[in-house]
């Protein structure tokens, strides 16, 4: 029995879940790291998960790459709770810092996806309310736009422009200064 | 393996995006398709245009001793008001005793002051830069020139980059000067984002130059342009810095230029990049344009014109507008408060209207006497000049027309006028947060 109101911590920590993928497939995490996602979360709140969670929106390969995801940053939050209840010598903070380093390398390696994966981690991250991952994903998008004009950011991204050029004359009249 | 093409990103999603967007960014996202544009207005906040840097307001004078004044601000008298006349000196706490606060460089509405200390005229935010911390290896060689890097259309962050010239720093830190300018060459940079110093090594890219025998070693203006800085070296090369991939290039003068050999010469940014306007040993004003093509770079003579033709004019031409620049200290400009970026339009100087003229030829037995360049107007191919008889004014090099902005009269006849910092107002409340 895997209730929050046990009281056994270790049993809570330990209790898998299991989420099914749209193309059928299992997989088996932790609480821990299902929780990453608000969505689970509630659903574990609420006890409808007992059969497993079907996630009608998120493929297999997806989800694999979700799991990765919230497994690393799982580690990474229960790691901060276990360094701040214990002393805070430097030699701590030293580890501290290490960790968040390989984190942020982590996130870097993650993010080396192609456009529609990226696309499909951030649609993915937003289904299942992943804070961090929506975060992550997003901002890469915008760095991807970043100094692009307009015709790259179309091509980028796959977008016909259904601007009429009259509309496309006047946004870029209202905003003259960006296009100089 | 190719993949299948994405979906487009649900709304909320993408206003996610679009939020994290600079202005400069947003503005071109609004132009993708209808479903940006309409995401962007209903979900980010209006790009206001009167916020950002993008006009002329005016220009900082930095005066030489023996009178040790503080800047002043010549503008026209609307623009004097709206940021309280320019006086620094009454808003920024400068440590050194008695000691008017000199201005090290300007970018896109910000100005740097010695003491490392970082001011917006218009918000009159200001904020103080931790010290540097000590120089690499042998560094105490020669002077420290620092810029100034900022373009809040691209990020509400600034950049201050702390380098030697490039002799002092060869000869500090035993670089050969075998290669020309240094393959590696180490700065330090402070970024308000991290508000940290960090020592950051430039990786020159292109092939080096011959060394010229006799350098006089200083580093002048500066300018900032798509995100790349260019240093005016008084050696012997301007210097293209990319902070993003932190490479450098060194930049020959134009044939024929000895950028050390010329007094007046002003590197600066305008309407489609880099300027370069110098008088040359013929009193003539030359105005070249840096022209980038990928990795082809290359000068182009945009104008020629002797300076006899402009003083000439002026001396047949006394008449002034009445919306003419001033120093506004010399009139009551007692506002406490600044006005912020809206207000009166109409005196407001108009380049293309006001008074201007078509320079005549050149009168031989015109006096000629001195004159300085003061910089360029950042968004129109116009050359601002400083002629004798106390005239300021702005020379539209593509039009070849001339107008008279007003009149700067030193209070002495020792002061000169030592520097120009040409600024446009910014009025984002961003500094006191990223101080």
């Amino acid at each position: 029995m895997a209730s929050a109101g046990s009281g056994d911590e270790k049993a809570a920590a330990a209790a898998m879940i299991t989420l099914i993928s749209s193309d059928n497939e299992k997989f088996e995490v932790t609480e821990a790291t299902a929780t990453l996602s608000q969505t689970i979360r509630h659903m574990i709140e609420d006890g409808c998960t007992d059969g497993g969670v079907p996630l009608p929106n998120v493929t297999s390969k997806i989800l694999a790459r979700v799991i990765e995801y919230c497994k690393k940053h799982a580690t990474a939050a229960a790691g901060e709770e276990g360094s701040s209840s214990s002393f805070s010598d430097a030699a701590f903070l030293e580890v501290d810092r290490a960790f968040l380093e390989e984190l942020e390398e982590f996130d870097d390696a993650f993010l080396e996806v192609d456009r529609a994966t990226l696309f499909d981690l951030i649609l993915a991250a937003n289904y299942l309310d992943i804070k961090g991952l929506l975060n992550l994903t997003c901002q890469k998008v915008a760095d991807s736009v970043k100094g692009k004009t307009p015709e790259q950011i179309r091509e980028m991204y796959n977008i016909v422009n259904d601007l009429t050029p009259e509309e496309e004359a006047e946004i870029r009249r209202e905003t003259q200064w960006a296009f100089e | 393996m190719e993949s299948p093409p994405a979906g487009p990103l649900p709304a909320d999603v993408l206003a996610d995006v679009l939020a994290r967007l600079a202005p400069r960014s947003l503005a071109a996202s609004r132009c993708v398709c209808r479903e940006w544009r309409a995401v962007a207005d209903a979900c980010c906040p209006p790009l206001r245009a009167d916020l950002l840097p993008i006009t002329l307001g005016g220009m900082f004078i930095v005066t030489s001793e023996p009178d040790e004044a503080p800047p002043q601000f010549f503008a026209r008298p609307s623009m004097a008001r709206k940021i309280a006349g320019g006086r620094l000196e009454t808003y920024v706490k400068m440590e050194r005793y008695d000691t008017p606060a000199d201005i090290e460089g300007s970018c896109n509405g910000l100005l740097l002051l010695d003491e490392l200390v970082v001011v917006n005229p218009a918000t009159r935010q200001w904020a103080r830069l931790p010290p540097r911390p000590a120089s690499p290896e042998g560094g105490a060689d020669g002077f420290d020139y620092v810029y100034l890097v900022f373009d809040p259309t691209v990020s509400p962050h600034y950049e201050v980059i702390s380098m030697k010239n490039p002799l002092d720093y060869c000869k500090g830190n035993k670089v050969s000067t075998e290669e020309w300018p240094p393959s590696v060459y180490v700065m330090r940079v402070y970024s308000s984002e991290t508000r940290r110093w960090e020592e950051r090594p430039f990786v020159r890219e292109g092939p080096p130059l011959e060394i010229t025998v006799d350098v006089r070693a200083t580093l002048g203006h500066a300018a900032y342009w798509h995100e790349a800085l260019y240093v005016h070296c008084t050696t012997d090369f301007v210097m293209r810095i990319t902070l993003s991939n932190d490479k450098y290039q060194a930049i020959k003068f134009p044939e024929g230029i000895d950028g050390s050999n010329y007094y007046e010469l002003y590197l600066g940014k305008s309407k489609s990049g880099v300027y370069l306007a110098l008088v040359d040993n013929q009193h003539q004003l030359q105005v070249w344009f840096l022209e980038e093509f990928g990795v082809k770079i290359e000068w182009v003579l945009k104008r020629i014109i002797h300076l006899r033709a402009m003083v000439a004019h002026f001396i047949k031409n006394p008449a002034q507008t009445d919306t003419s620049w001033i120093i506004s200290r010399d009139h009551n400009c007692d506002q406490e408060n600044n006005e912020g970026p809206t207000g009166e339009k109409t005196l407001d100087w108009d380049s293309d209207d006001d008074n201007a003229v078509e320079v005549q030829v050149p009168d031989p037995n015109c006096f000629y006497g001195y004159n300085q360049i003061f910089g360029f107007h950042p968004y129109k191919e116009t050359v601002f000049l400083y002629l004798s008889s106390s005239r300021v004014v702005a020379y539209h090099f593509n039009s070849s027309k001339i107008q008279e902005l007003g009149k700067l009269r030193m209070k002495n006849h020792n002061q000169m006028v030592d520097t120009t910092f040409i600024y446009s107002p910014c009025w984002i409340d961003e500094l006191s947060e990223n101080c």
